[in-house]
């Protein structure tokens, strides 16, 4: 079984899952973070073993775009996922909603504005967030992972800005009680920016 | 998507039912002629075989006159059990067109049929329906029907016609459930009493298996004179070959093309949902022991290029097996 994604695999597997959910008249719309969106975007060029899927999105009677809670998947998508893996060997979770669970403490904001989609296979759109949340996601991982995780090296891939980094720290610092979890945060900062220079 | 694969592909599956079928069918009736003159010499399976042809019957349209004459003369000797189980293997297509058996038999005065349904003919065709003559039950290929003629039409007489066919080869209640499609509940019945009455024998084991010996049966169906001519009528008794799985894989590759071309599959779900008819078919291509010399196991678009292989493999083993060298 393949566990690691490489961006051609990454792009050959969404598209194969959005023509399953074109011909299964099942389209679905779905915003990804963390490596998979890093590898697509071109940032990094690393293997991804998942593409963590944070937010559904569809639109409502008026036609606005809005996010809703990742799970549960809706059935044909959850049907095109194992098929998909089952074609590909991939793991069957190599598209899955762990990641969802920060919407218990809050999404970065402006997420849904800072998002570009793409579609595959015509019955998928995949929402890529942009810059500015994947600074907040990775500034946060990298926190809660230690130096040495590869969120570190994703966020020192994106190279932020201090500004940026200081947007970011703002909602990051919010998503723990933890009276040490400030102090770490700013030891990641400070040590991604020294890295810059 | 490759058009070419998907229209050639129909083409070998169509192709092979429609000469299977015709190679059966005038192994059983008169009225029935091959295309190319030669009569199935394996046995056939009368419930698999009206399957099949309702499978290519749209395309293939004496066919379904042959369906429905042999349902007005001779319903009695199918099983209706066999039919529904055998049919849900079947893709949707072939169950919808079911009633172009069920229809006549019930309107020759078979009631049994009736539970089937006869949904309206399709197509705006109506079958022509013609005596079917004598049955040719003493050949070999029929050996089914006549034991059916004999003994009923129930599963001690498929299971014996199934172990006549296997010449001696024991085969365990799983292989025979496979290959008769009743419940094993009802052939574990069914091999008690068989073997009770020495019909056919039992291997002991975990699981234990079962045969009839090829010379005695010979010596029943064709009265030979001397033992040279029994060995040489064992010889001569009609393999069984498991028509039920193969006929329904081809039906599906059917069925797939038709999808593939009107719903303009690409490469890729033409290639997953070729999977998804493999996968369905594997253990049953297994216990028919089929045997297939290409692999499957290409990942993505790339697998239709192994099931293009598996269906020419399934194209060929057909063939063979119709005439008895498989």
């Amino acid at each position: 079984m393949n566990t690691d994604l490489h961006a051609e695999e990454l792009e050959a597997a969404l598209r194969a899952l959005g023509e399953l959910l074109a011909v299964a008249d099942e389209p679905a719309a779905v915003v990804v973070v963390g490596g998979a969106t890093l590898n697509l975007l071109g940032v990094v060029r690393r293997a991804t073993n998942d593409v963590d899927v944070i937010a559904r999105a569809s639109r409502d009677a008026t036609g606005t775009l809005r996010l809703e809670r990742a799970e549960p998947f809706p059935p044909g998508l959850t049907r095109g996922i194992r098929t998909v893996a089952r074609d590909f060997g991939l793991s069957e979770d190599w598209m899955n909603a762990a990641v969802e669970a920060q919407w218990a403490t809050g999404l970065p904001p402006g997420l849904l504005e800072d998002t570009t989609w793409r579609n595959y296979g015509g019955g998928l759109d995949l929402g890529l967030v942009g810059r500015r949340t994947l600074i907040a996601l990775k500034l946060f991982t990298a926190a809660d992972g230690g130096r040495l995780s590869v969120h570190l090296q994703d966020l020192r891939a994106l190279s932020p800005t201090s500004s940026e980094l200081e947007s970011a720290a703002v909602w990051v610092r919010a998503q723990d009680a933890a009276p040490e979890w400030t102090s770490i945060v700013q030891d990641v900062s400070r040590h991604v920016e020294r890295d810059r220079f | 998507m490759s058009s070419e694969t998907v229209s050639s592909l129909r083409k070998v599956a169509e192709a092979t039912l429609v000469e299977a079928a015709w190679a059966q069918w005038s192994a059983l009736t008169a009225t029935a002629v091959p295309a190319e003159g030669r009569r199935a010499r394996t046995l056939v399976d009368p419930e698999a075989l009206v399957l099949a042809s309702l499978a290519v019957g749209h395309r293939e349209r004496r066919l379904d006159d042959v369906v429905a004459s042999w349902a007005t003369d001779a319903s009695h000797l199918m099983s209706l059990q066999r039919m529904r189980t055998l049919a849900s293997r079947f893709p949707g297509p072939v169950q919808d067109r079911i009633g172009v058996f069920s229809r006549p038999a019930t309107a020759s005065g078979d009631k049994r049929w009736k539970r089937l349904g006869a949904a309206p003919m399709t197509g705006g065709y109506t079958p022509r329906i013609k005596p079917i003559g004598e049955l040719r039950l003493v050949e070999g290929p029929a050996l089914t029907l006549r034991l059916r003629a004999g003994f009923g039409v129930n599963a001690k007489a498929d299971l014996l016609s199934l172990l006549i066919g296997l010449a001696g080869t024991p085969a365990d209640l799983k292989v025979i459930a496979a290959a008769t499609a009743y419940t094993e509940r009802a052939l574990r019945t069914a091999t008690e009493e068989m073997t009770l009455a020495g019909f056919i024998h039992e291997i002991e084991g975990r699981p234990s298996s079962f045969y009839a010996e090829p010379e005695a049966w010979a010596r029943v169906l064709h009265t030979p004179r001397t033992d040279h001519e029994a060995q040489a009528a064992a010889q001569s008794l009609p393999p069984w070959r498991f028509w039920a799985a193969v006929f329904a894989l081809l039906a599906h590759v059917v069925e797939w093309a038709d999808a593939a071309e009107r719903e303009g599959w690409s490469d890729y779900v033409a290639s997953s949902r070729a999977r998804d008819i493999l996968d369905g078919a594997r253990r049953r291509l297994r216990q028919a022991q089929v045997r297939l010399r290409s692999g499957a196991s290409s990942l993505g678009a790339e697998f239709l290029g192994d099931f293009e292989a598996v269906v020419r493999d399934v194209g060929v083993w057909v063939s063979e097996g119709l005439y008895g060298s498989a």
